[in-house]
């Protein structure tokens, strides 16, 4: 009972080509009498159909009514719409199987990532994640209270499930002399590479004017926090860079 | 037999075209309308460019820049990446121009409500095309405008970490994000966008195309009849003085024609722009976006403090929701132009904002690393060529002009002595009332030799 025409629908079918058009449209018109006459004929099948499954009032309906207008069996409309349900729920199993895996592999590298579940979210640096400590080389090297020294690091990092080292850039900042400060080179506010103005002695950043300190500290502009840090540690005289401090 | 006669026989869509071509449209239909196929049309000039580019481009951080200077190199190659380009500029124009007819003709009103929300999603895939394509070169611009765009995004209350790490597939941004945009770009875009342009299509032919707004309307009002009605009583007496819709197709095809040749003289004379290889410790760069966000970019000039990030996604949210939901929030029946004031003033007001930020943005300020400073000092005193000195030390020329040099962040000072006492403009350099950061450490004689010198600049 799957295949329609329903009662419903039999008497527009001859309906669907007139007969004014193209040698095409014509062969449609042509076949319609017989399409009607198997609507017709499911039409009785469906109304047996129902007087066998004891929907014994429809199918006294049906058989008193004049053909012209057929009534709708109530029955075989229920068995349509539960069918068609039902197909749309197994389609809606079959996306969510495939679309659920999909998504979550989409979203993997988030779910793995610090997450801070804050009403103000802020910036995250670009830079590829130190997954250890570096040598910067003797304390001696960076002046203290001097200009910070933009300095090329490598350092071990893992992109793609693969571990490599990255060459990343820091600055490195001495504001005493056993002290030593390693910060990300983007602005808290949107993450562009702020420079070192010489002249200005503050880390100006070209995007919307912020300005930090020679320690990292926001001054002036947008910037919500200071400049991310890395930790560092001073040992024997030499500088040791660690994994960047998530922005605060 | 003729082969047409022969195909149509089986398929039949002779009498489809005929009913496609032949239906009657509005009489006003015009050059106005021609903005919508002209959309279409870039559409389908990008699937075509970027289907060519994807066979040769190579989504991987080590390789990307390079595949795009062999793209460059090969026959047609350069072209193929222009037209990409320049097309990519003119769909975003076009997209936007299509909008603003819908919106000041007012055609979103019954029965196209839906067709302008599929617009409005459209509209906002296009810019996820712009900003997911920009990324693919891999080039400095392509770089640290993602760096910005990316931390934008993550601005979203609660969740702006997790939206962050998606659409950079982890904190940093990598090769992991170059091929998730690329995957977005060439697949889930694309899809979604073909999805969308269908129904919007099918919409419009089923409903036939609005007729433009008059001030009195075609039909006299009938007491109680129902919108639906109504509706259909005026648009088939506007269809009845309409005429034949290949007639307007015509004009269709001539601004497509224009639009093919200009993005084709650009693509020739100008060309696809590509910048040095992205650079991630590339200090010194100054970022900045694709001329279509420069006003979001300008944006961020004006909003500051800790609630930025809340700001940001508010103003963004609301902004799109009403953009989505027009149709509901303005339901009176009236659509030209002059009889809604209010929706029309307020169009103005949103495309002037829009016009006026992305001006400022192409030319907003940046701190200049030259802080030498010209000034003519054979006319000065002393004390005054002593507050030069300080001037240039403490590196004012950073981001202040003077005498048309320096940087542009802060004010111009080639006249400020004009503009502001010696008091105030201490005042300003110790404790600043605006983005410019104290100088609270310049020694009393040095400000003094300072001012002095300032108080030359009328």
């Amino acid at each position: 009972m799957t295949s329609e025409p329903t009662p419903g629908e039999a008497p527009e079918v001859p309906q669907a080509g007139p007969p004014t058009d193209t040698s095409a449209d014509i062969e449609t018109a042509a076949e319609a009498p017989s399409s009607a006459a198997e609507a017709a004929g499911s039409d009785a099948t469906t109304a047996e159909t129902a007087a066998d499954t004891a929907d014994a009032s429809a199918a006294v309906a049906a058989e008193a009514a004049p053909p012209q207008s057929p009534p709708v069996p109530t029955r075989p409309w229920a068995r349509r719409t539960f069918v068609l349900r039902t197909l749309g729920a197994i389609g809606a199993g079959l996306a969510a199987v495939v679309a659920i895996p999909v998504a979550g592999l989409a979203s993997a590298p988030a779910s793995k990532s610090p997450l801070r579940w804050s009403l103000l979210a802020g910036s995250v640096a670009p830079t590829p994640r130190s997954t250890g400590f570096v040598n910067l080389g003797p304390l001696t090297n960076f002046p203290v209270g001097g200009a910070p020294t933009l300095l090329p690091v490598t350092v071990p990092v893992e992109i793609g499930g693969v571990a490599q080292d990255a060459q990343i850039a820091v600055y490195v900042a001495r504001p005493h002399d056993q002290s030593v400060v390693i910060l990300d080179i983007h602005c808290t506010h949107m993450g562009c590479p702020v420079g070192w103005s010489v002249g200005a002695k503050r880390f100006l950043c070209p995007c919307h004017g912020g300005a930090f300190t020679a320690d990292g500290h926001q001054e002036s502009g947008p910037p919500p926090r200071p400049l991310d840090r890395y930790q560092a540690i001073i040992a024997n005289q030499e500088v040791w860079m660690g994994p960047l401090i998530e922005g605060a | 037999m003729h082969p047409i006669r022969w195909i149509n026989e089986r398929l039949g869509v002779a009498s489809i075209m005929r009913g496609f071509v032949d239906r009657p449209i509005p009489a006003n239909v015009g050059w106005l309308n021609t903005l919508g196929s002209a959309t279409l049309f870039l559409i389908i000039v990008q699937i075509t460019t970027g289907i060519g580019l994807s066979l040769y481009y190579v989504p991987s951080a080590d390789h990307a820049y390079d595949s795009i200077l062999h793209i460059d190199a090969l026959a047609f190659g350069a072209f193929v990446r222009g037209v990409h380009h320049w097309s990519a500029s003119a769909l975003v124009v076009l997209i936007g121009l299509h909008t603003l007819r819908v919106f000041f003709q007012a055609a979103y009103k019954y029965p196209r409500e839906l067709t302008w929300i599929i617009g409005a999603v459209l509209f906002v895939l296009m810019l996820g095309f712009a900003f997911t394509g920009y990324l693919l070169p891999w080039d400095q611009k392509a770089y640290w405008a993602t760096v910005v765009g990316t931390n934008v995004a993550g601005s979203a209350p609660f969740v702006g970490d997790f939206v962050l790490s998606l659409l950079r597939g982890g904190s940093a941004l990598t090769t992991d994000t170059l091929t998730r945009f690329y995957g977005v770009h060439i697949w889930v875009l694309p899809a979604t966008l073909l999805l969308g342009v269908g129904v919007h299509l099918f919409m419009v032919i089923r409903q036939g195309i609005a007729a433009a707004p008059r001030r009195k309307a075609i039909v006299e009002d009938v007491a109680g009849e129902s919108q639906k009605d109504r509706y259909a009583r005026e648009y088939a007496a506007e269809k009845r003085e309409g005429h034949p819709f290949y007639q307007s197709l015509l004009k269709d095809a001539i601004v497509a024609v224009v639009i093919m040749v200009a993005v084709g003289v650009l693509a020739v004379a100008v060309g696809a722009p590509l910048e040095a290889k992205a650079d991630p410790n590339a200090v010194g760069y100054v970022p900045r976006p694709e001329w279509y966000f420069l006003d979001m970019f300008q944006m961020l000039w004006y909003v500051s403090g800790p609630a930025e990030p809340l700001i940001i996604f508010l103003a963004g949210t609301i902004g799109f929701l009403v953009f989505l939901a027009l149709p509901f929030i303005d339901r009176s029946r009236t659509r030209h132009p002059r009889q809604r004031p209010i929706a029309t003033v307020l169009g103005v007001l949103v495309v002037a904002g829009i016009v006026g930020l992305t001006a400022q943005g192409a030319l907003a300020p940046v701190a200049s690393t030259d802080t030498t400073v010209h000034v003519d000092t054979s006319a000065l005193t002393t004390s005054q060529i002593a507050g030069l000195k300080v001037y240039q030390v403490e590196g004012c020329a950073s981001c202040h002009m003077l005498a048309g040099r320096g940087g542009t962040a802060g004010p111009d000072l080639s006249h400020v002595a004009t503009r502001l006492t010696g008091d105030q403009i201490q005042q300003q350099i110790l404790k600043p009332r605006d983005k410019m950061p104290p100088y609270a450490d310049i020694a009393p004689d040095d400000m003094t030799t300072l001012l002095d010198f300032l108080s030359t600049m009328k």
